[in-house]
């Protein structure tokens, strides 16, 4: 017998739990920064009802029909619902793909933890936070914080076994009761950060003029493609479509169950949190701190930055880290875990309805299975290893899994039968207009996505032939107190700066191997910086010399900024050239791995079915365990 | 803050709210 929700409450926090994650609150702005703020908005609000909303509907309503037939994810529910044998080795996708997305996520999640133990016990007190959060990661090894990943290597073992140990207590008794206790608490950080961010006393600039960075509307920004793609990118992302999560959890619903307004009700959560929280926390915060102005700047340097860097930092300097750095982190590692759990739990559904696996032997293998493939994105995340995961399972893969899911919906089931399926039960009806969008529109939009990816970041980036990096940030903490001011070089500058770059870049890949070499800087009375010399490699510093690496300096308007302490003459940075292509393709070869083992699987699975048929799992629905609802329950109680 | 950046906050934190709004009424009204 298949399990079952609880209470439609407890089904309406898992499902909120699953969609608000790190994506909200951390990707939401950093991505919002990068796209030029305003300009952004507004295609993320299109996407949202173009992709978005429908693709909700459509995950809530397939899942709730696999569930009655005995299947919580894509390989089962596309075979029952199309007479094409190939369909289920597609559905597979949509169990290999979230499973690679756990490999990295939960990282993601452990470094949150990690952060809240941090700031709990004052350990990035006096710490330079980008070299802190390097060296955490392992993406520097200068030594000065962390000398290896075992930190991070600890944290992410502690999470993948809270995971794990959620996903062995099953839906009603992990899921569920975790979304109980974190979506409650979830609410109460947030509001408290936000009180904290808005009494601010005003420095660079206001929570205003963060505020106005994100909402002043920008529609020239409307003709820039790649606006589009990001925005497209983060509703996929942040309503957790495209992960066969929300047909896992819809699975567990009984036959006529609501699904148009819990959908509705999952979304409405989720950009409840995203846009109004996570549009005033991390934003109006750097405003205050840095000025609107530098926003861009600030989150440049990687998606997370402005939320494991500027965050803490802010909070450091209005001398809260400790209560309200630890409320932050623990707020996104909440956030977070009621998420990892969600994308984990096709798979656990998938052992458990098709290889008819027992729930515990289910959550061994799977958590067997993460730790194995998490081990790589701690040990090669330098080498840009969970990015390609990130590009190929949580960006491209969302879109290709929710195209294949929404042609087979209203072109193969037929919308006319889905509409109907999704009104089934239904305690809302979905207006008219969205029958038309998820027939047309959707597959159309999703289509112009796919192409743009494909031009984008194929064609004219290049995405499939590897690269390497490099990495020129590292400060020498024993030496230098205080911390460097750097932006990003823009137009001109910015063509300058990439040519110098790609000579060193070029030299790394025809070493074929990593290279290092230590720069000896001096800082002038304005604090502007000259590179005395360049040591190390050969080839590296054959590449970049210290003139060279002077102008890229000067490019980036790399200065000291003093922070009370006085400025050091001298400080050392190291230049490291990572030859990255061996663990790109061994991230691509993980991913084929996964995905190829699970198409077989499925095959395997079905051949056995055919040769040994089993008495059909067409279920009794009276005799399926009952979904209390909230008014039954409470009854039941008086 | 320019006029257009509070009506579009504005306007679409008013939108999320009343979607937040009428999902709760509907799950409470059933």
């Amino acid at each position: 017998m298949r399990e079952a929700w609880k209470s439609r409450f407890g089904l309406i926090l898992a499902a909120a739990g699953n969609a608000v994650g790190i994506g909200n609150l951390l990707r939401f702005p950093g991505q919002a920064a990068q796209n030029g703020g305003g300009a952004f908005i507004l295609p993320y609000l299109i996407s949202l009802f173009v992709f978005g909303l429908p693709m909700m509907w459509v995950a809530w309503t397939l899942g709730r029909f696999g569930g009655a037939h005995g299947h919580g994810t894509l390989p089962g529910i596309f075979d029952r619902m199309t007479r094409w044998r190939g369909a289920k080795y597609l559905g597979a996708l949509a169990v290999g793909g979230p499973l690679i997305f756990c490999f990295y996520y939960t990282y993601l999640e452990a470094w949150c933890l990690a952060y809240a133990w941090f700031s709990a016990t004052g350990a990035y007190e006096t710490a330079h936070l980008p070299t802190f959060l390097r060296e955490f990661q392992g993406v520097l090894s200068s030594g000065n914080y962390f000398s290896s990943t075992s930190t991070a290597l600890v944290f992410l073992v502690i999470t993948l076994s809270l995971n794990v140990w959620v996903l062995y207590r099953g839906v009603a008794r992990g899921i569920e009761l975790l979304a109980k206790i974190a979506m409650p608490l979830l609410l109460v950080f947030c509001v408290l950060l936000i009180v904290r961010i808005f009494t601010l006393p005003d420095a660079k600039g206001s929570v205003i003029d963060g505020l106005a960075f994100l909402w002043n509307p920008n529609f020239s920004a409307l003709g820039n493609p790649s606006v589009w793609l990001a925005a497209a990118g983060q509703i996929f992302f942040t309503l957790s479509i495209g992960f066969g999560a929300l047909e896992a959890y819809a699975s567990y619903l009984r036959k006529d169950d609501d699904v148009a307004l819990t959908g509705l009700t999952t979304a409405s959560t989720n950009e409840f949190v995203e846009v109004i929280f996570g549009s005033m926390i991390a934003i109006p915060a750097a405003a205050v701190f840095f000025g609107a102005a530098a926003i861009p700047d600030v989150a440049g340097s990687g998606t997370f930055d402005i939320g494991m860097v500027s965050m803490p930092e802010i909070l450091r300097a209005t001398g809260s880290a400790t209560v309200f750095g630890t409320i932050w982190f623990l707020l996104l590692f909440f956030a977070a875990f009621t998420s990892s759990v969600a994308v984990a739990q096709p798979v656990m559904a998938f052992l458990q309805d098709e290889a008819k696996l027992p729930r515990g032997a289910a959550a061994v293998i799977v958590g067997l299975i993460w730790l194995m493939g998490s081990l790589p994105v701690v040990f090669f995340l330098r080498y840009g290893f969970l990015d390609e995961l990130d590009f190929w399972a949580g960006t491209l893969g969302l879109v290709v899994i929710s195209a294949i899911e929404v042609i087979l919906f209203a072109w193969v089931f037929g919308i006319g039968r889905g509409w109907q399926e999704l009104h089934r039960g239904a305690l809302m009806r979905v207006p008219g207009v969205f029958r038309f969008v998820i027939r047309y529109v959707t597959p159309v939009a999703l289509m112009l996505i796919l192409g743009g990816w494909v031009y984008s970041d194929v064609i004219k980036g290049g995405k499939l032939t590897p690269k390497p990096t490099l990495i020129t940030a590292s400060l020498d903490r024993a030496r230098l107190p205080g911390d460097f001011a750097k932006q990003s070089p823009k137009d001109a500058a910015a063509k300058e700066h990439a040519a110098i770059k790609d000579g060193a870049l070029v030299a790394v890949d025809s070493a074929g191997r990593d290279l290092k070499a230590w720069a000896t800087l001096e800082f002038d009375g304005s604090g502007r910086v000259e590179v005395v010399r360049v040591e190390g490699d050969p080839v590296l510093t054959a590449a970049l010399p210290a003139p060279k690496l002077q102008r890229m300096l000067e490019l980036e308007s790399y200065r000291y900024v003093e922070k009370g302490q006085p400025r050091p003459a001298r400080a050392q940075i190291v230049i490291e050239g990572l030859y990255t292509r061996p663990y790109v393709w061994l991230a691509r070869g993980m991913i084929s791995f996964i995905l190829l083992g699970f198409m077989i699987f499925v095959g395997v699975v079905w051949h056995h079915r055919r040769v040994r048929p089993e008495p059909e799992a067409e279920p009794e629905l009276e005799e399926k365990p009952v979904v209390e609802s909230e008014s039954t329950s409470e009854e039941k109680a008086s | 803050m320019t006029a257009g950046g509070w009506v579009m906050m504005l306007t679409t934190f008013g939108v999320v709210i009343a979607a937040n709004v009428f999902c709760i009424v509907r799950l409470l009204k059933r």
